[in-house]
């Protein structure tokens, strides 16, 4: 079926129902979670709409929008497109936001209000990030994007949270501020081969390719574009070295920020990377490619060993994601389409894992108010249900056959073992390290003997926190037996995105 | 039942998703065990149907696709099973043995919480489903989840008990442990897709037999890569590490998983990928030399160990070296005979010990045991048979398939395989060392456990009792078989012709013949001839063996029985006391690892946090950019003066600039 | 002698300059109606933009001297606005501060007329009248609070550095006459493009004249009084100051600009401007981070945002011209509205408005905390916001006139300068209610003036269209 402008209705939609909210008497706090919910759960809904509507064998973009005139005198227009990259981040985002409504229940409770309005503008910016085809659009979503999150984290976080939250706000500008220049850049050079002012993204993937490569590094248009776009997505996903905005920011955002952060904030990197780099400059690409595969490598290892000896579950989930986006951007890198498509549909599992896992280690911290894995120890026989859900959740993160995680990685690894087979025994070394880490914390946490007395009195999920984590546990076992539903929708918009 | 392989492992599954939600409800056990025991008796049931038709054309491979699990631009991976000879052997072990430990769990696990039954047995099934998946599998990547699973229920039954912290540690260990040969297995796989384009063993191993040259170069980096998953799977050095503290779990596991099935994983794994091994003497060589080295390295430990399930658990390395032994020097179907008939006899060990242990009310330490003969017989016969048959005393069992091993070590000695005749003869001596160590520590066990008088005192001595039937009935199956599961295979050189080794015969196909004709030698190993040597030398061989166990029962029968029992050990270790320390502390293996690898990569660890992301990248980098451009800003401040005359004269200043520019 | 046109063409101007008369006599004679006041100016500012909207724009007027085109009544339109919304908060702020007096509206009309002479003038002479009409009554407004020592500090400084500035536009366009021979820029262009700027005269003369409107917008190294001055003043007249005259004195740097051709007629124009916004960028931003006073920080914000409304400037051209008049409104929404939350959040004028004391206000003041974090986040230059689509057409014009270099360093500081906009966002909502709660007064007026300046920022910054369209069609008259 097909509904006119169905992809506005995703992006605007909260923003409408922001505005609703913002009408509604802040005191009237269980209104606000309950419209925030049932805004997220029709969210949902409509972007399954999408998904059913949309045609997996053509490779272009659907649901066009077509471009609207916005700022006719720049060229500028509203312009959105689904293709099945974005398909996927789509439905992941939409997924993952009546999680944190669910999740932020009993967390947040102090200006209700504001943290929904904040929740659902980001949303907005997340999505509309993933689809917009026009890149004045997108950078404006992007840095739409990062208001909320700074609230998010500023206002409802730890202890240290101003400090968390000015620097992920500073840290993401200094790598979205070049990106600005070089899409006017960009812009302009269009001008220069056409004559018509664009920002359209179909008009970049015609004209980037003829940006000059040049001699050396300063020397050549294409590799200091490249370079300034990189640099945005670097910071975002994080790649070492860039990486140390996200414990902070993870530690002291709270429970639901953490699981927008890491479930969608840091696919917007990688996708960027794939979406304008990969397609836009593609011999700057090539020659960024080794780097590239490096720093990858460099972040599996480094993420998953510092990892290791963290002693705040949230910390740790925080690095061993820097050890999960590794093995997207080394999917990317690699550049087969085999690795290319295991780097989406990881970004996906990322997502959805450590989503979850922020979401039950929040659930244990509004209990104990205590991430230190020290404090806990032998609560498996206290909260069994809690530790099915987190054993199961671990599982997909450390990548066990079955589950969603393995997937990601198996074709990432196999994808890229025939080019670059040293990158992938490294990167397969992160998976030997994943699982030192991961089960080591498990052991800490749920096993062992109970050690500190004040555990003794947890209490099981209830029944909200059930409804919360059980549909992430859902698509980790659906994607890891049945991967072949998610997998064929991007097949053809990723060899589309490859070939050029 | 042909043509609905998935039958066969998805009742355990079935039985492991119910058991899971009965525990949430805190069932009654008769209901676990309805489900429990009942989905692995029904699995059990449809493989042998299943097995029943097959065996009579046993040389066609059914292949079975479901649907397609992974496929992405070249790489394609379907859900499927096969069925050949091989499979059709491990799953009928597979399924029977574990449905005889299942009966045995009911009455060892009775003393368990409603809920933790109900998790040990949800547990146990999904390890048959694993099993199942494992040996199923007609490709290397459902080969692999199989594999994986199969590991994940070895960490959650070896930490079943994870109150204990031992426990938990032994759990995650051996998790860990076997990720490291993971590690080979699915860079092997990547590989495997890289040079084949494909991971289906009937695409792969045809096209291998067919061009061996062409392939000779990747079959050694593959084989090796996969034999580094079997070295962790089936605990073999450096890796073995795990099993011995995978102990730490309840006997019937320790049975099931870390002596039976899941450990001969590896060794099925190498068997089944036997084209590529052949393909490449290198690979074989090392096959042969870690198995041969593991089999006496593992035995020595097993000779001082007082945990009688230590005992066993070192004896099962051991035995899992011959195996390797025997994959190594081209007896791939002596090393799955070896693999059945360990599952035998070795099951009934682990139960046997673990009837011992209920009797005396958890205690492991074997000199507090003793004088067990005639409070429970039925565990002590059966635990008889099977040790004859792990030392090798014909007709046990054992005697049948470790000689096959031994024999082809010989022959591939004097055959000179490969060009390295010498090496392999050494490793048959180490074999034959190995089988004398067995016998003596065996015997050890059995006198230390039940012959003497019982050393554990008054108290404890009132409650030994014959465990209750569920327990002894598969003691007594399993004790039957190691006395006649031998028969299974025997050689021409008793009975005259080939006909008599039916094992043999059926697991023939699984052998491709290798094309060209280049690979004499692999050949050789591969149809396994038996013209090397004369019949003499083989009866030789026999009689010589022989004479090693049963010397090797001498010696033990002298140190444990008798008023002067344990006098001789106790000197010799006087008299070495450098030896008896290595040897007892396992030679320091474990505590070498903890600081050659375990502790330098925390350190690491805590270097890169500490000083590379707190100080150098947070500090330096970006909280000294911040530092700066505020300091900056403080100093900028001081040409604020508040002052008139400055701000005029700045303003002079600044046209005064500008004319210099412009001009 | 003025033709019936001429006077027409300066209706707005007059009505302006009448009604302030009118309130002076109000003052003297009915000082009833002084409650009155307010109402009275917004009216004739009414009045005014009416008459500028509705009149048409017959260009060369007044023998060539003014020239009313769409960029004289664009900046008219803008310069109006501000001040109507200075005029609107006035009211209950004057009131609160005991100092209701008719003066103020008419000094702040006066003020205004000057601007809007500056900002039609393309002779050298009627500019300096502009010039001196607008600063004159500022130096009185901001000395308004007479009993208040850094209100009378701040005039007296801005008084003295401002005649020594005066002085220096005097002399310079004396050189120029001497060099040219006439004051007419229009005339002056060809002549200089003929000669160059060979003779110390013209560079000189050139030098002094920009020198003295690069002091009314506060460029750097022109910028010193700027953070006494402001944070001196009455606050109602520092956020006129710190949109009006800049107005004016860009558009009369972007008359000259472009009737002189300066990017073509002298090379090391890009290089001395360049290095004058760029420096003032930095300087502003950096020494802006360290300011506890809200009004000094947003002094300092103010010489950045000069620093980069000169990029325009430079690129001059329609892209560049346009790019300033979008800057120019842009910022005059931002910094009114962030002065009227600042009259609001304040215990007096004679204390000092550190942003330490915003402390939970957020939660506290919503609608005015919203106000101010919007024109934060637009000073900033974070989209959605108008502050976004300023620095984006201003960097655009730099990129497409090849003054990458331009582009980069602007960017780069605008990214300082989020830490310190940030700084005050987190105060107002990450920072808890001081044990003593400040008693902040309440005004509906001033909020709504707030929310208004606000909502302007959101929808300009969403819909720029209409607005870059005046913009552009203004520019265009400029380049012709």
């Amino acid at each position: 079926m097909h509904v006119p402008h169905l992809l506005s209705v995703v992006t605007l939609g909260p923003i409408a129902v922001a505005a609703v909210l913002a009408l509604i008497p802040a005191r009237l706090e269980r209104l606000h979670r309950w419209l925030a919910l049932l805004a997220s759960v029709v969210l949902f809904a409509v972007s399954c709409l999408i998904w059913t509507g949309f045609n997996p064998n053509l490779p272009g973009f659907q649901l066009d929008s077509g471009p609207i005139p916005w700022i006719p005198q720049l060229g500028v227009s509203y312009h959105l497109g689904v293709d099945g990259i974005s398909l996927l981040l789509v439905l992941l985002t939409t997924l993952l936001v009546p999680v944190v409504v669910l999740g932020s229940w009993r967390s947040v409770t102090e200006h209700v209000k504001g943290f929904h309005i904040c929740l659902l503008l980001l949303t907005s910016g997340m999505l509309g990030a993933f689809l917009s085809l026009d890149l004045f659009l997108f950078y404006v979503f992007w840095e739409l994007m990062l208001i909320p999150m700074y609230f998010i984290i500023g206002v409802w976080g730890g202890p240290r949270r101003i400090y968390a939250a000015v620097k992920f706000f500073i840290y993401t500008m200094v790598g979205s501020v070049l990106m600005l220049v070089a899409i006017l850049y960009l812009a302009w050079f269009n001008h220069q081969l056409t004559g018509v002012w664009s920002f359209a993204y179909a008009e970049f993937l015609k004209t980037g390719p003829q940006l000059a490569m040049g001699t050396s590094f300063f020397s050549s248009p294409q590799m200091l574009v490249f370079a300034a776009f990189a640099l945005a997505f670097a910071i975002k996903v994080p790649m070492f070295p860039f990486h140390t905005w996200l414990p902070d920011a993870h530690v002291e955002a709270p429970t639901g920020g953490s699981i927008i952060l890491a479930g969608v904030l840091l696919k917007l990197g990688t996708y960027g990377f794939l979406r304008f780099n990969r397609a836009m400059l593609p011999q700057a690409w090539e020659a960024f490619a080794p780097m590239i595969m490096v720093l990858a490598v460099i972040g599996i290892i480094y993420g998953a060993w510092v990892a290791m000896v963290q002693p705040d579950m949230k910390k740790l989930v925080a690095y061993s994601s820097v050890s999960h986006l590794g093995f997207v951007m080394l999917g990317l890198a690699a550049g087969t389409a085999a690795s290319t498509q295991g780097a989406v549909l990881q970004m996906v599992n990322h997502g959805i894992s450590t989503g979850a896992l922020f979401l039950l280690v929040g659930m244990i911290y509004e209990r104990r108010h205590t991430r230190m894995i020290a404090d806990y120890g032998g609560i498996a026989a206290i909260v069994p249900v809690f530790t099915g859900a987190f054993l199961l959740v671990t599982l997909s993160s450390i990548g066990l056959p079955g589950l969603n995680g393995f997937v990601g990685e198996f074709l990432i690894l196999a994808g890229a073992w025939q080019q670059h087979p040293l990158a992938v025994i490294f990167g397969a070394l992160g998976i030997v390290f994943g699982a030192v880490y991961m089960l080591w914390m498990v052991q800490r946490v749920f096993w062992n003997p109970l050690s500190n007395e004040e555990n003794r009195s947890l209490k099981d999920m209830n029944l909200r926190e059930v409804l919360a984590v059980a549909p992430l546990l859902v698509f980790i076992v659906w994607i890891g037996i049945h991967p072949t539903t998610f997998l064929s929708p991007m097949e053809a918009a990723v060899r589309l995105l490859l070939g050029r | 039942m042909l043509g609905s392989l998935w039958l066969i492992p998805i009742l355990p599954l079935i039985g492991f998703v119910l058991n899971l939600l009965l525990g949430g409800v805190r069932a009654r056990k008769s209901l676990v065990n309805a489900v429990g025991v009942g989905s692995v008796g029904a699995a059990t049931a449809v493989a042998f149907s299943t097995l029943w038709q097959y065996v009579h054309q046993p040389t066609v491979t059914i292949v079975e696709r479901y649907f397609t699990w992974i496929a992405a631009g070249s790489i394609s991976v379907n859900a499927s099973f096969q069925l050949d000879p091989l499979s059709a052997v491990m799953v009928a072990f597979v399924t029977f043995v574990g449905f005889l430990i299942h009966v045995y769990s009911v009455g060892y696990m009775h003393g368990e919480s409603d809920r933790a039954y109900a998790r040990y047995f949800s547990y146990l099934n999904l390890f048959m489903f694993s099993m199942l998946v494992l040996v199923l599998g007609s490709n290397l990547p459902v080969l692999f989840v199989g594999w994986e699973g199969v590991g994940l229920c070895s960490y959650l039954l070896i930490g079943f008990y994870f109150e204990k912290d031992w426990c938990a540690s032994a759990g995650k260990k051996a998790f860990i442990v076997n990720r490291i040969g993971d590690f080979g297995f699915i860079l092997a796989i990547f590989a495997t897709f890289a040079v084949f384009g494909s991971t289906e063993f009937t695409d792969v191993f045809p096209m291998a037999a067919a061009h061996p040259q062409q392939y000779a170069a990747m079959a050694t980096v593959i084989g090796l890569l996969l034999f580094v998953g079997a070295i962790g799977k089936s605990a073999q050095i450096p890796l073995y590490v795990w099993l011995p503290d995978a102990m730490a779990g309840p006997t019937p596991v320790s049975a099931l998983i870390h002596a039976a099935t899941m450990v001969t994983a590896g060794v099925y794994m190498v068997v089944r990928c036997n084209v590529l091994f052949r393909l490449s003497p290198t690979a074989m060589l090392v096959v042969a030399i870690i198995g041969g080295l593991t089999a006496v390295f593992a035995a020595t430990i097993g000779l001082m160990q007082n945990d009688i399930k230590k005992v066993l658990a070192y004896s099962t390395v051991s035995q899992l070296g011959y195996m390797f032994l025997g994959a190594g020097v081209g007896a791939f179907v002596a090393a799955i005979f070896h693999v059945v008939m360990h599952a035998f006899f070795k099951a009934c060990l682990f139960l046997g010990s673990g009837s011992v242990i209920h009797a005396c009310g958890g205690e492991q330490d074997m000199r507090k045991m003793g004088g067990l003969r005639k409070y429970m017989p039925t565990t002590y016969w059966t635990f008889l048979a099977a040790t004859l048959a792990i030392a090798g005393i014909v007709p046990f069992a054992g005697f049948f398939s470790k000689d096959e091993i031994l024999a082809k070590a010989f022959e591939a000695g004097s055959g000179g395989l490969n060009g390295h005749g010498a090496t392999y003869y050494v490793l048959w001596l180490l074999g034959l060392a190995g089988a004398a160590l067995t016998a003596f520590y065996m015997f050890r066990l059995v006198y230390m456990t039940f012959h003497g008088s019982f050393r554990g005192g008054e108290e404890a001595e009132h409650h030994l009792h014959e465990s209750p039937w569920t327990m002894t009935l598969p003691l007594v199956v399993l004790g039957l078989l190691s006395l006649v599961g031998g028969f299974l295979g025997i050689p021409r050189l008793f009975t005259g012709h080939e006909g008599w080794n039916l094992i043999e015969r059926f697991l023939e196909p699984v052998l491709l013949p290798l094309g060209g004709g280049e690979h004499a030698a692999a050949e050789a190993a591969a149809q396994v001839s038996h013209h090397v040597v004369g019949a003499g030398v083989e009866w030789g061989l026999v009689v010589l063996s022989l004479a090693v166990a049963v010397s090797g029962i001498l010696v033990a029968r002298s140190f444990y029985i008798g008023e002067r029992a344990f006098e001789r050990p106790r000197r010799l270790a006087d008299r070495y006391p450098l030896a008896y320390k290595l040897i007892a502390n396992k030679y320091f293996v474990d505590e070498l690892y903890e600081a050659a690898v375990v502790q330098p990569i925390h350190r690491l660890a805590t270097l890169c946090w500490k000083v590379v992301d707190v100080i150098l990248i947070d500090g330096v980098g970006v909280n000294g950019t911040a530092f700066t451009t505020e300091l900056s800003g403080d100093l900028l401040r001081f040409l604020q003066t508040g002052n008139v005359r400055n701000y005029a004269l700045s303003v002079a200043m600044g046209v005064l600039l500008l004319v210099v520019i412009l001009w | 002698m003025p033709t019936h046109s001429d006077l027409l063409a300066l209706l707005p101007e007059l009505i302006l300059t009448l009604s302030a008369a009118a309130l002076l006599l109000i003052e003297a004679f009915l000082p009833a109606m002084r409650r009155y006041a307010s109402e009275l100016s917004l009216l004739a500012i009414a009045g005014a933009a009416w008459a500028r909207l509705s009149l048409p724009l017959p260009g060369a007027s007044w023998h060539g001297m003014l020239q009313l085109d769409a960029v004289a009544s664009f900046v008219d339109i803008y310069i109006l606005v501000a001040m109507a919304l200075t005029v609107w908060m006035a009211g209950p702020f004057l009131r609160r501060n005991h100092a209701e007096h008719g003066e103020f509206y008419a000094l702040l009309m006066l003020a205004a007329v000057g601007a809007m002479i500056m900002a039609c003038s393309t002779d050298l002479l009627p500019l300096f009248l502009g010039l001196e009409l607008l600063s004159i009554p500022l130096y009185v407004l901001n000395a308004f609070f007479r009993r208040v020592p850094v209100s009378l500090e701040a005039g007296l400084k801005y008084f003295v550095v401002g005649a020594f500035a005066a002085a220096f536009m005097a002399y310079g366009i004396a050189l120029l006459y001497g060099a040219t021979g006439t004051t007419d820029l229009l005339q002056m262009g060809p002549v200089l493009a003929v000669a160059g700027v060979t003779s110390p005269l013209v560079a000189v003369g050139l030098s002094m004249v920009i020198g003295s409107l690069a002091f009314k917008l506060a460029i750097f190294p022109f910028h010193g009084w700027a953070p006494d001055v402001y944070q001196g003043g009455p606050t109602p007249v520092t956020a006129f100051l710190s949109v009006v005259p800049k107005g004016a004195a860009l558009v009369v740097l972007l008359r000259l600009a472009q009737g002189l051709d300066l990017f073509h007629l002298n090379n090391h124009w890009v290089w001395a401007a360049g290095i004058m916004a760029v420096a003032s960028q930095t300087l502003g931003n950096i020494v802006a981070i360290v300011q506890r006073d809200i009004k000094r920080m947003l002094a300092y914000s103010g010489i950045a945002h000069m620093g980069y409304a000169l990029v325009g400037v430079i690129v001059a051209g329609s892209d560049g011209s346009s790019a300033v008049l979008f800057y120019l409104a842009a910022y005059t929404f931002m910094n009114i509205g962030a002065f009227a939350v600042v009259a609001l959040l304040s215990e007096g004028e004679s204390e000092p408005h550190l942003i330490s004391d915003l402390a939970g206000q957020g939660w506290k003041r919503p609608v005015l905390s919203l106000a101010l974090t919007v024109c934060m986040f637009s000073l900033a230059g974070v989209p959605p916001f108008v502050g976004f689509a300023a620095k984006f057409l201003v960097f655009r014009s730099a990129v497409n006139q090849g003054l990458i270099w331009l582009a980069v360093l602007g960017v780069v500081n605008s990214l300082i300068s989020a830490f310190y906009y940030l700084r005050v966002v987190y105060v107002l909502y990450m920072r808890p209610l001081p044990r003593r709660e400040p008693d902040y007064p309440r005004s509906r007026t001033i909020t709504a003036v707030a929310a208004v300046a606000a909502l302007a920022v959101v929808v300009l910054g969403t819909l720029p269209t209409p607005l870059l369209a005046a913009a552009r069609s203004a520019a265009r008259m400029l380049v012709r």
